[in-house]
């Protein structure tokens, strides 16, 4: 199955465009979306996930198309907001319970076989008669992992799911959505570049409801390579370095500024080349041109 | 204190900002302005006979608006504590260097202050009454600052404290807001309880102060004002309302101070413990092995059964979501404690209680339970609509792969079925009420069929119609606010706008009354098909709900647009289509029904109809000469089942008068289908509209001579009706008299239009209810006041009904058989009678005893044997008392037939009396020092039987003091015989408080009782009852009874011209001492008033022979009243008792009289001495309340340390 998009495009009320036709081809396999706060990054999986309507253009998955075919590409989807909260006074077990019942899993001896296994999955079992709204946030994120993965669905959207993760929560849910994302299509949004790196074959960046870039994180990085440099500077220099140079970024190293700066030539002035980063390429897609 | 300040003035600042404000303000400005400017429009009572801003009315309005903006306050003083938490700027604020007591008193009393504005609003109305083109300039008095002044100081201040007080602590406490909204109803519940306790007249002072909102310390303060005093001043801050506003303020401010101390600036709400402990702990962070191995495989399956089971699923998770949640506990908490104080409370009259028979019950907790379960329904359909985006697991729920109507349904089901546990327990609580009473006639059919059908299907139409608005409006709050905008304007908009069918009022069906005799009788299929007929209706809004319910997160017009075409596919469609055609068929079938072949007449073509009747006959034909009735027959076949009625009838008429008489004006009856067929007569002119016919007779019919009437009524019941009319003919309890079937001779004033202003929005003159009283009197009382048609009539009736029913009729059963299937019942009347008679049919238990030579019969229905003996003992005891004083008793029987409650009262016809089965039947009188209720209506019937059917009274002023004022004494002399003399002072205190009470909501003018009008009841019973046995009390009940003895004597069932107020009047003062005589001025002729009352405190002294010497002030005031109750002094020299009473005995009101003697006392204050041998406990003036007294309460003071 294959989700291609063409022309996607959304504005709300208030006049924000959120997406100025949106065109992605997503083959089976991890997929990163990154962009930075605002991007469209929500609204493009929101319109995906059947919960927002596109203005125009296209999307489909498969044979189904997504914009008028809701119903079909919800028995098909997994689906994680970026934010979510559960009913108060339910306990984890009945909740899953419930949403797997709405999900279609009617069958009741299989369903609570599925609910237990998904608890376990995501290592709620101990915990699974508590009530959720006194989940701590790593255990509602993970909660929130099982209930995307009831019904083995074959698209699975997850919208910037390490927010609020510790570092070791978040590789244990890498290493779920590595392994589930074999033979399906997972849309991961973020804004953090290195998950990108770790998970996903394919990525798009997105920005001001565009798409910079599309292709394979390798690519990216090959599209950049030897063409960044480094130095360590004092604040004062600055407003220079800027003036002279296409700086990509900069950031603090042990209270000093580290500036990166784009050239296909070694820049002058004690300028060293460096490794380039899925960081870079960001900054590079996001920067004015594409 | 300028920290205080600054923050007062930010906080009144800021709401000055909020909409909110303004909104109420216009709401209320509009409230005010339509009971003020319309008789439409009540806020707590109806002030028809008042001034339009009469300074009584504008205090009202702002005693009862107080209950409006109730809710206001409340959000203002929560909105105001809470404002920090709810905002999520506890965290900032808390570290400021604020001081807490300023903060939140700024803030309180800010609050406060700006949740008055509102109360501006009964200000503005009121004024703008004034200028409304259409109110009637006569209705207008000055504007009434005082009263806005009163109104203002005594309510709007007062309560915006109490509420906001007792709402800051709650919040303070809780740091909730569904907390304080749930303390605020809380303060509604107490506010009825006190409601409920003042009806029992000895908790008055109690109640008074448990009111809340001070509305009934206002009421019972102003419950003696005539219409003058409303008319003329407003209740200054004073007395008991001063004692009861200072209390609650200060009780309020004192909980306020509560939560003053108790609110800390932390996080956590104090007494709660730290959430963070009821955590799950944290897995450590070991590698986890589960993440491993493949899931199992779960079929998906999107079968309708799936979606049957999503459904349920959803339904079950939101019913048991809302049952946990704190707020529909405390809701139903509050509720069940309210219905229950209200159940263990049966209902009050003449201080007795009632059986707790099923349909009391179920009303008992329609009218107290039933707010609660309104605000569950309404509350919980906007939560349960909005519960997913509430806990923000929307995205989640909407993404998931289930059809919108398995959310749209399932949460109304939930609905449903929380609504349905509410009335069920609602339900058991009433069952375990009655066994808790020791009653055992659990009616569990009757119960189900009330509570969880009828009942329930009206709470489905109203949470369907919120579901609908909450998917349409999409906004919480609006949502609320325009479904009980909607529910409100579904309720009282249609009479206004006199729209008269039923099916255009949504969820509404006939209103009904269940009767224990007759079940649903008449109403059956009407409930049925206007239920089915809103169900289909409420289908298609679910259909629609779930159109526009929102899945995901676009809320724009055209993305709603768009997913509602999306859904509106397959099944939906289907589902809509089969909702619209049964909607319209059923229309159809209801319309055919209740418009077509019952069609019954508008509001307003009824009103046209009495207005042409008026005005095309009044002139011409008021007292035209008309023959009258000497004979009637009547063959009359009932069949119950069908609920169809035959009725023939021949009436004899003779021509009574001096000249000879050409023309007949006979009036057909409306609810029936007639015949009538006159010999010798012919019809010149028939009025089909009004329902009249003119016969011209020729020759003209001579003095003396005689002519036959011959006449057929039948009723014929087809379908069903728009409202249930003719409750008369009923499947068990057929109940009708003279005014439904045979047709009437003469114009009939009684067809006029009565309503005072009705009459003057239609130009018709102002009508003297009854004519002014002549005296002597002869060629104006050839009437009697009950009928125009006859005098004195004998009668013949044979009546058939189904085989197990027994029909009754006037007179002495002669013969009885049944033929072919039915029984035949053959009656003659025993004596000439009045022309005023009863036919019943039901299937009756029958109690027969002898007394004497008269049958005494009660014939009653299985489920009620109560009161059985209880009836017939009066019946017994009456006979004996009227008989010995009152001359022989004319019938051979005494009956007391018992008949649907579709009417509450109690009749005597010759010989029979019909008593509804809503009042003595179920009577419960177990208590002994309870006023025996069914005793005494019954000997007041017993009584009529020669203060009506042997004297009746000429149509003219004054007629009822010869039948109801005289029937009143009979009864209490009756009943005084059976239960001695505090029994009677018990029974005429209620009859006192219940005269001084009416005549200040009198809406034409009070008269004296020798000229009382027959509407005016609380003239000819109650103070007629306070007036005879005074009389009784001063002259000796032999000289009362020789008068009366003497009036049957010269007046029983004679000819006309009939007697009129002076023949009693006269007879009375004739038996009266000369010393005595201004008694029958004060009492007859004039309204005469005391103002009795003891002053300071009485000075007791020891005595050296162990007695005491009891020395006390006295001030007395003599007073007449005006038609409008004006009242002024007069001369006084009358007497008047003063008395010591002794300490009551347990359980008891008053004690002994240790000492009393009569005294005339002039006007002005009068110093009493008595010695008594015993230790006294209280003084009195006119101790027994025999003088009417404008507060009888201070006719009593009690001994210091007594």
């Amino acid at each position: 199955m294959h989700l291609s998009v063409q022309n996607l495009s959304k504005t709300y009320p208030n006049g924000t465009q959120a997406l100025k036709g949106v065109s992605l081809e997503i083959p089976p396999g991890m997929f990163g979306l990154l962009g930075p706060n605002g991007a469209g990054k929500s609204t493009f999986m929101r319109i995906l996930a059947t919960l927002q309507d596109a203005d125009g253009g296209s999307a489909t998955l498969g044979e189904v198309d997504v914009l008028t075919e809701k119903e079909k590409v919800r028995k098909l989807l997994g689906y994680l907001p970026q934010e979510f909260g559960v009913y108060p006074k339910v306990s984890a077990v009945d909740m899953l319970d419930h949403l797997a019942v709405l999900k279609g899993v009617g069958d009741g001896r299989g369903r609570k076989e599925l609910v237990e296994a998904l608890l376990q999955r995501v290592n709620l079992w101990d915990d699974r008669k508590k009530d959720l709204s006194g989940y701590s946030g790593g255990m509602k994120q993970r909660f929130g992992i099982a209930q995307a993965l009831i019904g083995d669905p074959r698209l699975l959207i997850v919208d910037e799911p390490t927010a609020g993760l510790d570092p070791g929560e978040r590789n244990r849910f890498y290493n779920l959505l590595a392994e589930i994302g074999e033979e399906r299509i997972v849309i991961l949004s973020t804004h953090i570049v290195e998950d990108v790196r770790e998970l996903c074959t394919r990525m798009a960046i997105i920005h001001k409801g565009e798409v910079r870039y599309a292709g394979s994180p390798d690519d990216a990085l090959d599209s950049l390579a030897g063409q960044i440099w480094e130095k360590t500077v004092s604040k004062s220099e600055l407003p220079a370095l800027d003036a002279a140079h296409r700086i990509i970024s900069t950031k603090l190293v042990a209270g000093r500024p580290v500036v990166h700066v784009l050239a296909e030539q070694a820049p002058e002035d004690g300028f060293a080349p460096a490794q380039t980063t899925l960081e870079d390429v960001f900054f590079t897609r996001i920067s004015g041109e594409a | 204190m300028r920290m205080f300040l600054t923050i007062y003035a930010f906080e009144v600042r800021f709401w000055l900002k909020q909409p909110l404000v303004y909104v109420f303000l216009a709401i209320n400005a509009l409230l005010v302005f339509g009971a003020a400017a319309s008789d439409n429009v009540t806020i707590g009572q109806s002030f028809d006979n008042l001034l339009k801003n009469a300074p009584f009315v504008v205090e009202s309005l702002y005693a009862y608006m107080s209950a409006v903006t109730f809710l206001l306050v409340t959000a203002f003083v929560q909105a105001a504590a809470l404002r920090d938490f709810n905002y999520r700027t506890e965290e900032l604020i808390f570290t400021t260097p604020l001081e807490k007591n300023s903060y939140l008193m700024g803030r309180f009393f800010g609050a406060c202050t700006v949740a008055l504005v509102p109360y501006l609003g009964v200000t503005l109305g009121i004024l703008a009454a004034g200028f409304a083109p259409w109110v009637d300039p006569v209705r207008l008095g000055p504007i009434a600052w005082s009263a806005h002044l009163n109104g203002f100081v005594a309510f709007a201040v007062p309560n915006t404290l109490i509420v906001g007080g007792v709402v800051f602590a709650i919040a303070a406490i809780t740091r909730r807001t569904a907390a304080t909204f749930v303390g605020a109803i809380g303060i509604l519940v107490a506010y009825s309880m006190a409601g409920t306790l003042l009806g029992d007249l000895d908790n008055e002072r109690i109640g008074a102060l448990v009111d809340a909102f001070g509305v009934g310390t206002f009421l019972n303060m102003t419950k003696y004002w005539t219409v003058a005093d409303r008319n003329g001043r407003s209740l200054p801050l004073a007395g008991l309302l001063l004692a009861n506003r200072a209390l609650w303020v200060a009780l309020a401010l004192a909980a306020a101070g509560v939560g003053l101390r108790v609110f800390r600036f932390t996080l956590e709400a104090p007494g709660r413990k730290r959430a963070a402990k009821a955590r799950p702990q944290e897995p450590d962070m070991e590698p986890v092995p589960h993440f491993q191995g493949a899931l199992p495989k779960a079929r998906l399956s999107f079968s309708s059964g799936t979606h049957v089971r999503q459904m349920l699923s959803q339904a079950r998770v939101d019913f048991f979501g809302v049952l946990k949640s704190v707020p529909f506990g405390i809701i139903m908490l509050i509720g069940v404690v309210n219905a229950g104080f209200a159940l263990a409370q049966a209902e009050q009259f003449y201080g007795l209680s009632t059986y707790p028979v099923t349909y009391r019950m179920v009303d008992l907790i329609r009218g107290t339970m039933y707010l609660f379960t309104l605000i569950v329904l309404v509350l919980y359909t906007g939560e349960l609509v909005w519960k997913e985006r509430t806990y923000r697991l929307d995205e989640i729920h909407d993404a998931l792969p289930h059809p919108i109507w398995v959310t749209a349904v399932g949460k109304l089901l939930a609905m449903l079925g929380l609504l349905a546990a509410i009335q069920v327990a609602a339900m058991l609580m009433g069952i375990v009420s009655q066994a808790a009473h020791g009653y055992t006639n659990f009616e569990v059919g009757l119960w189900i069929r009330e509570m969880l059908v009828l009942d329930l299907l009206g709470l489905t139409f109203l949470a369907v119609l919120s579901f609908l608005v909450h998917a349409l409006v999409n906004n919480k709050f609006l949502g609320y606010f325009v479904f009980v905008g909607a529910v409100i304007v579904n309720t009282f908009i249609w009479i206004p706008l006199k729209v008269q069918a039923v099916m255009v009022r949504y969820g509404d069906s006939p209103s009904y009354v269940y009767s224990d005799m007759n079940g649903y009788g008449p109403y059956v299929a009407g409930l049925f098909w206007f239920n089915a007929y809103w169900l289909a209706f409420a289908g298609m809004l679910v259909v629609a709900t779930m159109l526009l319910w929102l899945r995901g997160r676009d809320d724009t017009g055209k993305a709603r647009r768009f997913n509602a075409a999306l859904r509106f596919r397959g099944g939906p469609r289907w589902a809509f289509a089969a909702f619209l055609l049964a909607w319209v068929s059923m229309g159809g079938w209801v319309y055919h029904n209740t418009q077509r072949i019952n069609a019954y007449t508008p509001t307003r073509t009824a009103e046209q109809r009495q207005v042409a009747y008026e005005t095309t006959y009044k002139a011409t034909y008021t007292g035209m000469h008309q023959p009258k009735v000497v004979d009637l027959r009547y063959e009359i076949d009932v069949f119950p089942r069908q609920r169809d009625l035959h009725a023939r009838g021949t009436a004899v008429l003779v021509n009574k008068g001096a000249a000879p008489i050409d023309t007949l004006f006979v009036n057909l009856q409306d609810q029936v289908t007639m015949e009538l067929e006159i010999p010798g007569a012919t019809l010149t002119r028939e009025d089909s509209a009004l329902s009249v016919r003119f016969y011209h007779l020729s020759p003209a019919l001579p003095p003396g001579d005689t002519l036959v009437m011959r006449w057929t009524a039948d009723y014929v019941t087809r379908g069903f009706e728009n409202q249930g009319r003719v409750t008369q003919v009923a499947p068990n309890g057929t109940f009708f008299n003279n005014g439904f079937i045979p047709p009437a001779l003469g114009y009939q004033a009684g067809r006029e239009m009565a309503g005072r202003n009705d009459r003057r929005k239609q130009g018709l003159p102002e009508r003297d209810r009854m004519p002014p009283l002549q005296d002597p009197c002869t060629d104006a009382c050839m009437d009697s006041y009950i009928s125009d048609m006859a005098d004195w009539v004998t009668m013949e009736t044979v009546m058939s009904t189904s085989e197990d029913q027994i029909a009754v009729a006037p007179g002495s059963l002669v013969r009885e058989w049944s033929e072919s299937g039915r029984r035949y019942f053959h009656y003659v009347l025993d004596h000439p009678s009045l022309a005023f008679n009863s036919f019943i049919s039901a299937d009756y238990e029958v109690k027969r005893e002898k007394w004497g030579d008269v049958d005494v019969e009660v014939y009653y229905d299985a489920k009620h044997p109560y009161n059985v003996d209880k009836m017939a003992n009066s019946i017994r005891k009456s006979l004996a008392y009227n008989q010995e004083n009152f001359g022989p008793y004319r019938h051979r029987q005494a009956r007391i037939i018992e008949f649907p409650r579709y009417a509450s009262f109690a009749q005597a016809f010759p010989g029979t009396m019909p008593y509804s089965e809503s009042i003595g039947f179920i009577a419960d009188i177990q208590d002994e020092d309870d006023i025996d209720m069914v005793f005494y209506v019954t000997a007041h019937e017993m009584a009529h039987q020669w203060w009506a059917h042997q004297v009746i009274g000429a149509e003219m002023e004054g007629a009822t003091i010869l039948s109801e004022t005289l029937a009143q004494y009979s009864a209490i002399m009756t009943m005084e015989r059976e239960y001695g003399r505090d029994q009677i002072f018990k029974f005429l205190k209620y009859e006192m408080d219940n005269y001084l009470r009416s005549r200040g909501t009198e809406t034409l003018k009070e008269k004296p009782l020798m000229r009382v009008d027959a509407s005016q009841g609380y003239i000819h019973y109650r103070k007629g009852s306070v007036v005879l046995y005074y009389l009784k009390e001063m002259i000796g009940e032999d000289r009362v009874n020789a008068a009366l003895r003497d009036l049957v004597d010269t007046f029983a069932y004679a000819e006309p011209p009939y007697p009129t107020s002076p023949e009693l009047v006269n007879r009375l003062r004739a038996q009266t001492p000369d010393s005595l005589r201004y008694l029958i001025t004060d009492l007859f002729e004039e309204i005469t008033l005391f103002d009795n009352r003891v002053v300071e405190e009485p000075e007791v002294e020891t005595l050296e022979d162990g007695r005491y010497r009891v020395t006390f002030q006295v001030q007395t005031a003599k007073l007449r009243a005006d038609s409008l109750g004006v009242e002024v002094g007069v001369p006084m020299n009358d007497f008047v008792d003063v008395a010591v009473l002794a300490r009551p005995e347990k359980g008891k009101d008053r004690g002994r009289v240790l000492a009393q003697d009569r005294r005339r006392l002039t006007e002005g204050q009068h110093t009493i001495e008595l010695v008594v041998s015993e230790e006294p406990w209280q003084v009195g003036v006119d101790p027994s309340f025999f003088l009417i007294d404008r507060i009888p309460d201070d006719n009593l003071k009690r001994v210091r340390g007594g």
